[in-house]
């Protein structure tokens, strides 16, 4: 008896194995390539454009979309109705009804599994370049290239050599970028110190390069040793377990992007092989040894870094600005309401290396295609339609409607007789600009339906028309706006000029250092190690003993990471650059 | 025969032949019935997913199928041991989970002990209820706790100075040296009580008789715990520590990720971190589930062969 389980065990060891070779062996078109004839839509779009630019179709266009990480219950409740009104809006003027469908699991992951089992919706957007190349390899994605020389002129027009970088190396568009375009944010990465304590020092000029900032910081932290409570202050910290900020504000000083500094040949250099390398890792350690640095900087998060602003036990902020706000003016004026003194309040600084003019550093930065991709799939019965609408979007009064809602007297802009594209006082009004903001996206439906649509930021780059925009918008985006004077050129709000009035760095554009990784790659797992072990080492470099401890640590990194491999990555990172330039100019 | 080797034979059970089994079916089918809901439940939750296996063979991107797919052979395996962290991420791995399975398994032993020696049934109850508490506290709540406790401005920092024994604050979570002893701290305060359970109705389940003719022989409470407590629930702590065996390369995840810094990486770093990192976060599922399948095959070995010692040392076994 013993012998026929044995038997029954081998037979259902040999059924499950086969089982398992055969798993996932169902239907697939993997590699099947699509694309070719254009589909011609069956909605009929005839006639001439309507007020808003667009071809209204005999039958209702619907349009399926995934597009990421969200609450679906929170959009369907509406508590604030702009989904109905913006779906009645689009029905009523456009005959569009669209199905945006979120998931609240990670992203990746969903669509992971999408493709595994083949139930995937005809767009998908908001995913990440990665995602949007596997689903192009395995033939799920629709090549737009002839859609889009059709009926997809706003979107060539606006992006112009942009859209190139989308191309593959055939030539052919399989995805399109989300929220693209020119960023032409007023701050950057930050040298940031409190404004108010600044002032106490009486400096007549504000610092401008690496050393100021270190001397700057070190008067403030000795003037204000401890914060109101009695607890210990610092100059600054860190949010991302790793001292991250303290490595690539400093490296932006001195124009690096992505950790590299590309060189005048076109190759490109770790910064753990260069000068200023060494220059930044003595510069933080020295931060570390005088006591400017928070020694929990390894085990804070957001919430910790600005607890600690907000507390007063930070004086200053190294890295992203916005960390400033949030922890700064924006707390303390709902803390201490009418008793908030307005220059209680961290500036945002830009400051530069030796020897690097402020207009060639990379502390403030704009990837002109982003880094989040829409595709529309093999499920897509009427691609015609879908890009045609992709392009409406991408019209400048599309983008208007797509990001602040549908223009009604309503809303807080509408379309005049004359055509101007009027806002509402209330939004030049930055005091209230996140209840504005938020009305608008809750009881207006704007950025509801972004399918892969321009940012819309206003700084205008030679292709968009702007001029049906309320003159009085005059800078930054229109999510995003911040009066200026037209007289003086200052920010119109004191304490919005406080903060940004010596943020003087260029925008430097970024897209053509776009750089992707195959996760089954060599190269990949080589970039991986070395930046943990990068993160590790950087860590021993900030907290050694001494300057000659720092460089120890530097230079034994240096020789590591080397061994590891560093070589092919630079490597890596000049041909991409190449490559992206080459598309960039269509070769 | 006496409670001990009642015990043992019931552990030491004859071998089920097939014909048994179908016995078993025809006169017990009612609890069969009852079960078949958990068996179905086991094979489509624990057993179908084995099938999906096969993707540590090959070079698999989500959509392909097996047909679509390149045999790789052992490659995820070799990456695996060929990567420059390997010995270091096995070592912590060990490190971590001998810690647990040592100190971290014997402290719910102890303490279900000195609860069972508690005379007084409320504060007895009400200390058994407050130790399973930090089961249910999640390990962010848990994370935040150890900041507060050993951050520069922690409690504990701040209590020593004050009593002289530190000049000047020690940034505890960020010493390499110090992280094992931190995690394995952490983990016993969080599982001790709901550890604790199982020892707790184990004691129950002692023949009160054996304490009295404990007593009548002349055992203090120190004699009855070693002589009769201990050897009535060894069949329970040796069987538990069979399966611990089966996880040793399992060695903890969130806490590591969540109380673990760069500075700490070097002894924080175990195999499910660098899996998921590495595989899961970079969308390699190929190698995640190569390591994850050793991980599996060499923690059954590890349970098969602590059930063989535990068979000729002890005269007990799992199955």
């Amino acid at each position: 008896m013993k012998k026929a389980t044995s038997k029954i065990l081998a037979l259902m060891l040999a059924t499950v194995l086969a089982a398992g070779c055969l798993a996932g062996c169902g239907k697939g078109s993997g590699g099947k390539k699509t694309g070719g004839e254009l589909i011609a839509s069956k909605l009929g779009f005839e006639g001439e454009p309507n007020e808003f630019g667009w071809v209204k179709p005999k039958e209702t266009l619907t349009i399926d979309v995934y597009a990421g990480y969200g609450d679906m219950d929170e959009v369907l409740r509406d508590e604030k109705g702009g989904k109905a009104t913006y779906d009645k809006w689009l029905l009523d003027n456009m005959n569009v009804k669209i199905n945006y469908q979120y998931y609240s699991v990670d992203m990746d992951e969903k669509l992971n599994l999408m493709l595994a089992s083949g139930d995937y919706p005809e767009v998908i957007t908001w995913m990440s370049d990665d995602m949007a190349n596997k689903f192009i390899a395995q033939g799920k994605a629709l090549d737009l290239t002839d859609y889009i020389d059709k009926f997809g002129g706003n979107i060539t027009r606006r992006m112009g050599n942009y859209y190139n970088m989308l191309r593959n190396s055939d030539g052919r568009v399989y995805k399109l970028a989300q929220y693209w375009g020119e960023n032409p944010n007023v701050a950057g990465l930050d040298f940031g110190a409190r404004y108010d304590y600044w002032l106490e020092l009486g400096d007549s000029k504000i610092y401008e390069t690496l050393d100021e900032y270190y001397d700057v910081m070190k008067r403030i932290l000795k003037n204000h040793p401890t914060n109101d409570a009695g607890q210990k202050t610092y100059a600054f910290t860190s949010a991302d377990k790793a001292g991250k900020n303290f490595l690539n504000a400093p490296l932006g000083a001195y124009g690096f992007v992505n950790g590299y500094k590309k060189n005048a040949d076109g190759s490109f250099t770790h910064w753990l092989n260069t000068e200023e390398g060494l220059k930044v890792a003595k510069f933080i350690n020295k931060c570390w040894r005088e006591g400017l640095i928070d020694p929990d900087f390894l085990s804070n998060g957001y919430e910790e870094y600005t607890t600690m602003m907000t507390n007063g036990q930070l004086l200053g902020n190294l890295g992203t600005w916005w960390y400033a706000w949030t922890g700064g003016h924006q707390a303390w004026a709902v803390s201490e309401g009418d008793k908030y003194d307005i220059k209680k309040r961290f500036m945002n600084v830009s400051v530069h290396g030796d020897g690097v003019p402020m207009n060639q550093t990379s502390l403030l930065t704009s990837n002109y295609i982003g880094t989040t991709r829409c595709i529309i799939t093999d499920k897509c019965k009427d691609p015609e339609a879908v890009i045609r609408w992709i392009n409406w979007e991408n019209s400048e009064l599309g983008n208007y409607i797509v990001g602040w809602g549908a223009p009604s007297e309503n809303n807080v802009w509408h379309i005049a007789d004359d055509g101007t594209w009027v806002v509402n006082d209330e939004i030049l009004d930055v005091d209230i600009k996140e209840t504005t903001y938020h009305a608008i996206k809750e009881a207006n439906g704007g950025e509801l339906y972004a399918i892969a649509t321009n940012l819309n930021w206003l700084k205008t780059d030679g292709r968009s028309d702007f001029s049906h925009l309320d003159p009085r918008i005059d800078r930054v985006s229109f999510y995003d706006y911040w009066p200026v004077d037209p007289k003086t050129g200052a920010f119109s709000n004191e304490g919005v000029n406080i903060c940004w009035q010596y943020y003087t760095a260029p925008a430097l554009d970024t897209t053509l250092y776009t750089t992707t990784f195959n996760p089954d790659d060599e190269i990949t797992i080589t970039k991986q190690t070395i930046e943990d072990k990068i993160w590790q080492e950087w860590a021993k470099m900030i907290s050694a003993d001494s300057e000659a401890a720092c460089e120890a640590a530097f230079n034994s990194a240096k020789s590591e990471m080397n061994a590891l491999g560093l070589a092919d990555l630079e490597k890596y990172y000049s041909e991409s650059y190449k490559s992206n330039l080459a598309s960039y100019e269509g070769k | 025969m006496n409670k001990s080797e009642q015990s043992k034979t019931l552990i030491t059970k004859k071998k089920k032949t097939f014909k048994d089994l179908l016995k078993s079916f025809r006169v017990q089918k009612e609890l069969w019935i009852i079960c078949l809901i958990a068996l179905v439940w086991v094979v489509v939750f624990c057993y179908i997913p084995m099938l999906g296996n096969w993707i540590a063979f090959f070079s698999y991107t989500p959509g392909k199928t097996m047909a679509d797919s390149t045999f790789v052979g052992l490659k995820y395996f070799k990456r695996f041991f060929s990567l420059p962290d390997v010995w270091r991420i096995l070592r912590n791995t060990l490190a971590i989970s001998t810690l647990n399975l040592t100190i971290g398994f014997a402290v719910p032993i102890a303490f279900a002990l000195l609860l069972n020696e508690l005379r007084n049934g409320f504060f007895k109850r009400f200390i058994q209820t407050i130790s399973y508490m930090p089961h249910f506290v999640s390990w962010v709540v848990v994370a935040s706790l150890m900041f507060t406790l050993l951050g520069s401005d922690g409690i504990i920092n701040e209590g020593l100075i004050k009593i002289g024994l530190l000049k000047e604050a020690v940034p505890f979570l960020n010493k390499a040296g110090l992280f094992w002893g931190i995690l394995t701290s952490a983990n016993i305060w969080k599982g001790m009580g709901w550890s604790a359970i199982i020892y707790i109705s184990a004691i129950a389940g002692v023949d009160g008789e054996l304490y009295d003719a404990g007593s009548v022989d002349g055992l203090g409470r120190f004699g009855k715990v070693w002589h009769i407590t201990l050897p009535g629930i060894a069949n329970t702590i040796i069987l538990l520590f069979i399966l611990g065996i089966g996880n040793i390369l399992s060695a903890g995840f969130e806490q590591q990720l969540l109380l673990g810094n760069t500075m700490t990486q070097e002894t924080y770093e175990v195999i499910d971190t660098y899996v998921y990192r590495y595989g899961v976060q970079m969308g390699n599922y190929s190698f995640a589930t190569a390591v994850g399948l050793m991980k599996s095959v060499f923690g059954f070995g590890l349970v098969l062969l602590a059930n063989k010692l535990s068979k000729k040392f002890t005269d007990m076994q799992l199955f």
